[in-house]
């Protein structure tokens, strides 16, 4: 039977802090996952900016109840 | 949007005019997104959606080669490890999603229901993952199912889910639980598609709509005001009111 | 309508009516699936992942004889856990309370196991050209319920009371036959045949591993090996998986309640873990109609660097 191989096959560590008991791999990923939502709240994102006011698809021309509609 | 034309009672054309209703038009695969969508946080969701279609696809290979053959098989040593890594990096998407949509408070305009289907998907999620460590026949599955029995059991429920029957278990999380999570992201999705992505916290309106603001079905049914298409089709729809949420 | 809590609308503007700029969509998935894709097949091939083997009754049986032994006697004697277990097994307790309700009760006797006829002796039963077997089996079957537990109680008390619980140094007393059918339960176990008889005898396919996992739960051994990795309940063991492998870190709430008082002494915890959990996750799903919670995020302010000025509009 196969069984763990890799980097992770070996005894598990433990952290102890109080009634606190994490392995250090669980606390790895929870502080990637800390990190991760930093990193992607923080890093900026490139964007184009706002669309100025471009032509947009030409739309039907407005009909009697439709232009009264489209009043202020 | 109503046909002139629309056969009385037909129930085919109230559910077409119910489902084109659930999006706005232009809105199911739209070429644009508000500026304010602008941030790496955004990308979470998406990667979640990639990371769950990679649990699939590991999954399905595993299904064809059946429950036990990973013990024995270095390939299928691999697929697990695939399955597994791809469970791991959904959950962390997921909740890095989760916290982005929290602090985002993304549940505003309207978008309740949106938050609700996600924060149920990830508790269903919990489940078929539950039920995939179950499924692992290994020592790992005996010494979950032996622990498992005792909460489900202490509320009353473990015979409905009897977590030492491999063989209902296995059937749980290879068809009964993915589907139903898969339908929660598809509401999920929707949901997103149909209200569009929140706008910041305190946002101010615009003084007037873009030129290209996607039109939308104003909850009140109108009738279209140009003729409908020689062929059936529905004509040009109305401008629609400028909803606010 | 506009939707409202006591007074105060929901004030959002529609977003569509927001500045937009292009974004491919499509483009974006792809990325994420092909980005994704790279991880998961990058993380499985350089960290692979844990195949601890199942321990089987004969692996039990070969590492923990003793084990194998009180665990049996257990069984016959009525004292194992499942044989004390309550619903969905038995009745021989009432089980655990949320509070005055009954809920483990109530969930019935829906999967009956008799753990002493069930777990043992029907096994054994099947054993055939062992008169010695036989002949305690039927001692044992003729006997009555006190005298069957008198037996049994006392062969589990001289189990206890021997160096290492081994059998071969119990003190001589008056145990019945019971001596005879756990050491017999033994060789059965040894022989690798116990699962098979106790998930698939009568029906030829098994999927239905209640009766030997009942069987390795009322025994210490599974759950050392547990403890060994870190699994135990007291041990956060829900986070846990085996070897250095990262488990499930999402499940640190629900593990933490066992952890501390009320619950780490409670005889009912997990009905009070379940219920508690089943609130506080009621809230997490209502948290949008919630007020207080709702609006915490507004106070917290990490929007404001999702948000950053540039980003968010005003189109004049």
């Amino acid at each position: 039977m196969i069984t763990a191989t890799g980097l992770l096959g070996g005894h598990a560590h433990f952290l102890h802090w109080g009634v606190v008991q994490i392995s250090l791999a669980n606390l790895v990923v929870i502080l990637l996952m800390l990190l991760v939502f930093a990193l992607a709240v923080l890093v900026p994102f490139p964007h184009t900016p706002p669309a100025r006011r471009t032509s947009a698809p030409p739309a039907p021309a407005p009909t009697g109840e439709e232009a009264r509609d489209a009043q202020p | 949007m109503l046909n002139r034309d629309r056969q009385q009672g037909s129930w085919t054309v109230g559910l077409r005019e119910r489902l084109s209703r659930t999006v706005p038009p232009g809105q199911v695969l739209p070429d644009r997104q508000p500026a304010y969508v602008a941030s790496w946080i955004y990308v979470f969701g998406v990667a979640t959606l990639a990371a769950f279609l990679w649990i699939i696809a590991s999954g399905t290979v595993l299904v064809l080669k059946g429950a036990t053959w990973w013990h024995t098989s270095s390939i299928g040593h691999f697929v697990n490890s695939t399955h597994l890594w791809s469970v791991e990096l959904f959950f962390f998407c997921m909740v890095v999603h989760l916290w982005g949509k929290f602090f985002m408070a993304a549940w505003r305009g309207r978008r309740g229901l949106t938050w609700a289907t996600g924060a149920v998907a990830f508790i269903g999620s919990i489940g078929t993952a539950f039920t995939g460590y179950l499924s692992q026949t290994n020592f790992d599955s005996q010494w979950i199912a032996g622990q498992a029995k005792d909460g489900l059991n202490s509320v009353g429920v473990g015979a409905e889910f009897n977590v030492l029957n491999t063989g209902q278990m296995l059937l749980w999380h290879v068809m009964l639980l993915p589907l139903v999570v898969g339908v929660l992201i598809v509401l999920h999705v929707i949901l997103v598609r149909r209200h569009g992505v929140v706008p910041p916290i305190d946002a101010e309106l615009p003084a007037a709509p873009p030129l290209d603001a996607p039109l939308r079905e104003p909850v009140a049914q109108r009738e279209p005001l140009a003729p409908a298409q020689p062929d059936g089709r529905a004509g040009t729809p109305a401008r629609p009111d400028r909803v606010t949420t | 309508m506009t939707p409202r809590w006591r007074g105060r609308p929901d004030q959002t503007p529609d977003s569509h009516l927001f500045p937009t700029r292009p974004y491919d969509l499509v483009k974006e998935f792809v990325v994420a699936v092909a980005v994704l894709g790279v991880l998961t097949i990058g993380l499985a091939a350089v960290l692979s992942s844990p195949d601890h083997k199942a321990v089987s009754l004969q692996s039990w049986a070969v590492a923990a004889p003793a084990d194998v032994v009180a665990t049996a006697t257990a069984e016959l004697a009525g004292t194992s856990t499942s044989a004390g277990y309550g619903a969905p097994y038995n009745k021989a307790s009432s089980g655990q309370q949320l509070g005055p309700l009954p809920l483990q009760r109530w969930g019935g006797v829906r999967i009956p196991v008799d753990s002493a006829r069930d777990l043992v002796l029907e096994p054994l039963s099947s054993v055939t050209g062992d008169a010695g077997l036989s002949a305690a089996l039927a001692q044992w079957n003729n006997a009555g319920a006190d005298q069957r537990t008198g037996w049994a109680s006392s062969y589990a008390d001289a189990l206890a009371a021997a160096p290492d619980g081994d059998p071969a140094q119990v003190k001589a007393g008056d145990y019945g036959p019971v001596p005879t059918l756990a050491d017999r339960f033994l060789t059965l176990a040894r022989s690798g045949g116990l699962e098979g008889l106790l998930t698939s005898a009568k029906t030829f396919y098994g999927s239905d591993e209640t009766k030997p996992l009942l069987l390795l739960t009322d025994g210490a051994y599974l759950e050392s090996q547990a403890r060994a990795d870190h699994l135990g309940g007291d041990q956060w063991g829900m986070m846990n998986e085996t070897n250095n492998y990262p488990g499930q870190p999402w499940m640190w709430l629900y593990t933490f309640w066992y952890q501390i008082p009320p619950f780490s002494s409670s005889g009912n915890a997990d009905a009070l873990v379940w219920g508690l959990m089943a609130v506080l996750t009621l809230g997490f799903i209502l948290i949008p109609w919630l007020p207080g919670l709702r609006s915490l995020p507004k106070y917290l302010g990490v929007h404001r660097l999702i948000w950053r000025a540039g980003a968010t509009t005003a189109a004049r």
